[in-house]
């Protein structure tokens, strides 16, 4: 008894091996999604330096040193208050994967559990899902931001909530379209016949067959939710000072953008490469988990 | 089919209400009122008490909302705490700006995103494919305020070529703009269709209809595209929500006097009667935006198309 | 190694760094003292008594008298960063440089005022007396008209006056005529009017832009837009709020004296920094009163094109301790916080060189700018880390981080400075970046609020806007100061009619203030104010809200 039922573990987490196994040999055949992936290794490796770069050293102000261009000394040069650009820069990696992350997960949960439920149900259930969802999308992003961040006040775990909310429906219109395209098909028609729970048949045969632009969705949208983090801080709604986070680096200093360019271009470039990372990632998991490509 | 928009019609009436409720109680918890945000030196003790009383500040927020409300129903958008000046005057005012700067960056992404979209799906894995792919997730990337900067250093500055803002010279002073905004759009709405034609090329019906022998050029444009358009239209329809909704950066950058800024400057103003006013505006807009979008959605659809019909030949037996 | 690395860094940048310090005080750990003076960086500041500084060129000259000038037919004004909400004085919202600045060119006052010598103009007023500064009698002119046509006649004061009571709760325009009890028409261009108590300030409240005379009629036919209507240099014929202003000239202006010379002009709010500056070299704009120091450097290195004039007027930035909080109540944690910042670098980090450190001045004065009460004996709190130190240990402070709450950019700069100074002794501290409202809301609140706000107290040049400041409930009183003898001269001190004794109570107000030690101050902001050159007639002073655009030129050949 307890011998089978151990088999259908251990073959059950083989399979799953091998399915993520494909994934990653599908990965790595795309060139760009490896360099997406190297980009975000790089990422990751500033978020495990920046562990050893205490707080202090980052906000420590030097009136000699404003303002001073790229150098052996400053890679990135030094801000208006004669900061190191590129220990607040390596820093800020964390504020910048929180947010994109924080931000995604949290519109994520919300919006592909609605998103699905409304798409495989549909009727009244979807009615109401979907108006909700207008309802909070009707709100312009920005705004709902902006007056969330003023009512919550302003911090890390605000911002994300913010930039999450707003995110919400996007994901949930997805993946409410991406279930309506499959809910009839014949292999779901054939699980309800089967008598499987709807539960059961959203997330083992709708979610999985619908997930291919949901997962494009997702992983083009931590770049957009960085970016949108990026703009409430340029208006001035972002993580408090004197936090490095990248998005805000560039809003306290883009009056800078003649005088010093380096203050805007390195985490500018920072969060563009970050962005283009994801998106690279995301187009080429999107290849491999097509279930057409796959047939090929 | 009238039915239905009828009936989406009606459903205004609830988003109203709920998105008045929320934009009116979380305005009305933020910290500071718009008292606060008129402070001055000359506002003496006496002075403000009279202010409280005279925007009911020393009343409970559902009689505030319950006075916006009866004065809503009436049509009345009610005038702004902080300016006195007509709500619906102020957003109808901006609202051609912003509807102007919409379609404009609307058309100009879609015309340059649409055949980029189909061309890289054309040709799969090559040079231009990889071309398309590599500038559209760049220009998803770019921050839009630091790319409006650039614009504007670049055209107005460097070359001189298009004012750097404001909207008074007519449509050199909407191109900046409107391309700014227009950039992710476009981005998105190329990558939307790549991978949709992707998608669609690889469905056995095209691999008949090519097997049929009919040109390849008829092949994606009566059947991929039609087809392919439906995830296209989803993502140009909440682009121009989004856009319409007023993007509160481009505006602020280029001076765009738009519904968005108004908006925003109505939060920091904590302005509760117009940031409401404008953003049930704004839900009204959007919602038949989506409307329009659901309506085509349906045209291009066959599928879709048939579920409303058969929907609505079942009500009529039904009664 | 930082420390090494900043080391290197002081001995590499110590010469060019040299001019960057200007100073009353140890510039930056470990550095020495630096003797006093003024800084000979690229724009200094002014010293008081000078308010309006001469850049390159003389924005405030009037126009050349010569026949073949020719003058621009239009000039295109850059707003000061502020809200530009609403054209109606009687509105609260209308609190800004920015309204006032347009209230100027729109509506007339009964009088005006002569910054340098502070003497009282006739404007609508030909002639005025009174004898106990409490009723006043005013003679006006009978050649005004409005823009809508109608003629100004004292009943239009007695209008404003009502209109004031009626519409106008806790705006500028209705705190001037506030203190009015009556008022009645002699005849219909002789007016007088009473006041509730003797006031020596009520000229001053007469010059305040915001008390223009507003037409009533034009008001009850338009509510939104007739209080553009008034009878000054220029007509209003299209306003967008927080957006822009056209103004056409009004060719019927009763004062031939003043050189109309401008036929329109915009003024306009531009949100974003660095555009304004675009708009000045894309000649978009001709002048700007809300460019950034950040970009300054740009406009110097075109002496050619661009005048640069450093405008500094009466706004103190400083940090409010709040006490009706336990440690901020504490004496000498106060004097530890006053002790352990360092005013030059604080303000060098807030604004560059567009900031003047309140040390600058020959004392160390709570009092603002340079007035004719002001103490000027009042010694300066020097920036001394051992001092501090020692404070420290007296003090009840026991290792807690504070909070430092501050809203506008410059604020939210100069705390971030004086967070990473208060480090240095040993204090930690955060930062809570609010809006302006948000901050508001949190200062006022008695029961809460931050522990220190880094702020500005805002004040014109009456004496008696420093009650606001020090009045328990004022507006302005952001750390809850309330000393019962500091409340009772500020109350007397407006109804005193001899200056020698007024001036006594301000003296001593003062010192009261300055060893009660709520209030430290940092800086005075100096706005670069930057047009083409060939502009002129630009009237600056050292009341933020009065600058005169009447007069305004641009020279085009």
């Amino acid at each position: 008894m307890s011998n089978t039922k151990a088999n259908a573990l251990v073959s059950k987490k083989f399979k799953k091996r091998s399915q993520a196994g494909e994934i990653f040999h599908h990965l790595s055949k795309n060139k760009g999604a490896m360099a997406g992936f190297i980009i975000l290794s790089l990422l990751v490796l500033a978020f495990l330096i920046s562990l050893f770069i205490s707080m202090d050293s980052i906000t420590a102000m030097n009136a000699r040193m404003r303002f001073t261009g790229p150098s052996g000394q400053h890679w990135f040069g030094t801000d208006g208050f004669g900061r190191d650009l590129f220990l607040r820069v390596i820093y800020g990696s964390r504020y910048t994967l929180a947010i994109g992350l924080g931000a995604v997960t949290f519109g994520a949960i919300f919006g592909i559990t609605f998103g699905s439920l409304a798409g495989y149900y549909g009727g009244k259930l979807e009615e109401i899902i979907m108006r909700a969802s207008d309802v909070l999308a009707s709100i312009p992003g920005i705004l709902l931001g902006m007056v969330i961040v003023t009512v919550l006040g302003q911090s890390l775990q605000n911002l994300i909530i913010a930039v999450g909310v707003q995110a919400t429906p996007i994901y949930l219109r997805m993946a409410r379209a991406s279930t309506l395209t499959v809910r009839n098909h014949e292999f779901v028609e054939a699980a309800r016949a089967v008598g499987l729970p709807h539960f059961r048949i959203i997330f083992t045969q709708v979610l999985p067959n619908g997930l291919s632009p949901i997962i494009v969705t997702l992983t083009a949208s931590l770049g957009i939710a960085i970016i949108v983090g990026a703009s409430l801080s340029f208006l001035g709604f972002g993580v408090p000072v004197p936090a490095p986070e990248w998005g805000a680096i560039i809003a306290d200093n883009r009056a800078y953008a003649r005088s010093a360019p380096w203050l805007m271009s390195f985490p500018g470039f920072f969060i563009m490469s970050t962005v283009l990372a994801f998106n690279l990632l995301g187009d080429g998991l999107r290849d491999a988990l097509d279930p057409k490509l796959k047939m090929r | 089919m009238i039915r239905y928009i009828l009936i989406r019609f009606l459903w205004l009436i609830p988003i109203i209400i709920c998105v008045s409720l929320i934009v009116f109680s979380l305005m009305e918890l933020a910290p500071g009122n718009a008292i606060d945000a008129m402070l001055s030196e000359d506002l003496t003790p006496e002075a403000r008490q009279e202010l409280i009383r005279r925007f009911n500040l020393d009343r409970p927020m559902i009689y505030r909302y319950g006075v916006y409300m009866f004065n809503l129903v009436q049509g009345d958008l009610g005038v702004s705490d902080v300016t006195g000046l007509s709500v619906w005057r102020e957003f109808i005012v901006r609202l051609p700006n912003t509807l102007v700067l919409s379609f404009t960056a609307l058309i100009i992404g879609a015309a340059i995103a649409i055949p980029l979209g189909i061309i890289a799906a054309m040709k799969a894995g090559s040079l231009v494919d990889n071309a398309v792919t590599v500038v559209s997730l760049v220009g998803v990337s770019i921050p839009v305020f630091w790319l409006g900067l650039l614009l504007i250093l670049a055209f107005s500055l460097h070359f001189g070529w298009l004012p750097s803002g404001g909207y008074e010279h007519g449509i050199r002073s909407l191109l900046l703009p409107a391309l700014c905004s227009s950039f992710a759009l476009m981005a998105n709405a190329a990558r939307q269709t790549r991978s949709n034609m992707l998608e669609v090329f690889k469905a056995d019906y095209l691999r008949t209809a090519r097997a049929k022998g009919v040109p390849e050029r008829v092949v994606i444009r009566k059947h991929a595209l039609g087809n392919a358009w439906i995830p296209i239209i989803t993502a140009i329809g909440s682009s121009l929500s989004v856009q319409l909704a007023g993007s509160v950066v481009v505006e602020s950058v280029f001076a765009w006097p738009g519904i968005g800024r108004l908006a925003a400057d109505a939060v920091t103003a904590r302005d509760v009667t117009l940031t409401t006013g404008v953003v049930i505006m704004t839900s009204i807009l959007y919602v038949l935006v989506q409307l329009i979008v659901d309506v085509l959605y349906a045209f291009v659809d066959p599928r879709v198309k048939a579920q409303y019909l058969s929907a609505s030949k079942k009500r009529r037996r039904a009664a | 190694m930082r420390k090494i690395r900043k080391a290197l860094a002081l001995a590499l940048c110590l010469g060019m760094t040299l001019a960057l310090l200007a100073a009353c005080g140890p510039a930056d750990t470990g550095t020495g003292t630096a003797p006093g003076g003024a800084g000979t960086s690229t724009a200094p500041p002014q010293q008081p008594g000078a308010p309006v500084g001469t850049g390159d060129g003389d924005l405030t000259e009037a126009a050349p008298d010569e026949p073949d000038v020719v003058f621009a037919e239009h000039i295109d004004v850059i707003l000061p960063n502020e809200n530009f909400a609403v054209l109606n004085p009687l509105s609260p919202a209308a609190n800004s440089t920015a309204t006032d600045m347009v209230f100027i060119l729109i509506h007339d006052r009964l009088l005006e005022r002569n910054p340098d010598t502070g003497e009282y103009l006739p404007a609508l007023a030909r002639d005025w007396n009174t004898e106990d500064y409490q009723t006043f009698v005013f003679n006006l002119r009978e050649d005004v008209f409005f823009h809508n046509g109608d003629q100004f006649t004292a009943q239009d004061v007695i209008n404003t006056v009502e209109l004031a009571r009626e519409i106008g709760a806790g705006s500028q325009g209705a705190a001037q005529w506030a203190p009015i009890e009556t008022n009645r028409a002699i005849d219909e261009f002789t007016i007088e009017i009473v006041l509730g108590a003797v006031n020596v300030d009520f000229y001053f409240n007469l010059t305040i832009p915001a008390a223009g005379i507003l037409n009533r009629r034009a008001i009850e036919e338009d509510s939104e837009n007739g209080t553009w209507i008034g009878t000054g240099a220029f007509i209003v014929t299209e306003f967008l709020s927080n957006d822009l202003t056209r103004l056409a000239r009004n060719d019927n202006y009763w004062n031939t004296d003043r050189n109309i010379l401008t036929p329109t002009m915009t003024i306009r709010f531009v949100p974003e920094m660095g555009v304004r500056a675009v708009r000045l070299q894309s000649g978009d704009s001709q002048i700007s009163f809300g460019t950034g120091s950040e970009d300054i450097p740009l406009f110097q290195a075109d002496p050619e094109y661009f005048n640069i004039v450093p405008h500094t007027f009466n706004s103190l930035t400083g940090i409010s301790f709040n006490m009706n909080d336990p440690l901020m109540a504490d004496y000498y944690f106060r004097k530890a916080v006053m002790h352990a910042a360092n005013r030059v670098d604080i303000a060098y980090f807030a604004a560059g060189d567009w900031a003047m450190p309140a040390c600058n001045l020959p004392d160390g004065s709570i009092w603002g700018f340079q007035t004719e009460f002001r103490n000027n004996n009042i010694p300066i709190i020097e920036f001394d880390q051992e001092l501090a130190r020692d404070y420290l240990m007296r003090s009840s402070y026991n290792g807690e981080t504070i909070q430092i709450a501050a809203a506008i950019a410059t604020a939210i700069n100069g705390a971030q400075a004086l967070q990473e100074q208060l480090r240095q002794v040993g204090i930690s501290a955060y930062i809570q970046e609010m809006d302006t409202p948000g901050l508001n809301a949190y200062m006022l609140d008695p029961q809460g609020g931050s522990q220190i706000v880094f702020h500005s107290l805002a004040m014109n040049l009456s004496s008696s806007s420093y009650r606001l400041a020090f009045y328990p409930g004022g507006p302005q009183n952001r750390m809850h100061y309330d000393n019962p003898e500091v409340s009772r001269m500020l109350v007397e001190a407006a109804t005193m009619t001899d200056t020698n004794a007024r001036r006594d109570h301000f003296l001593r107000i003062q010192e009261i203030v300055f060893a009660d030690a709520p209030f430290f101050n940092m800086y005075h902001r100096v706005n670069p104010v930057v047009a083409v050159n060939g502009l002129g007639g630009v009237g600056l002073t050292a009341e933020n809200r009065q600058i005169d655009l009447r007069e305004i030129f641009l020279i085009v050949d």
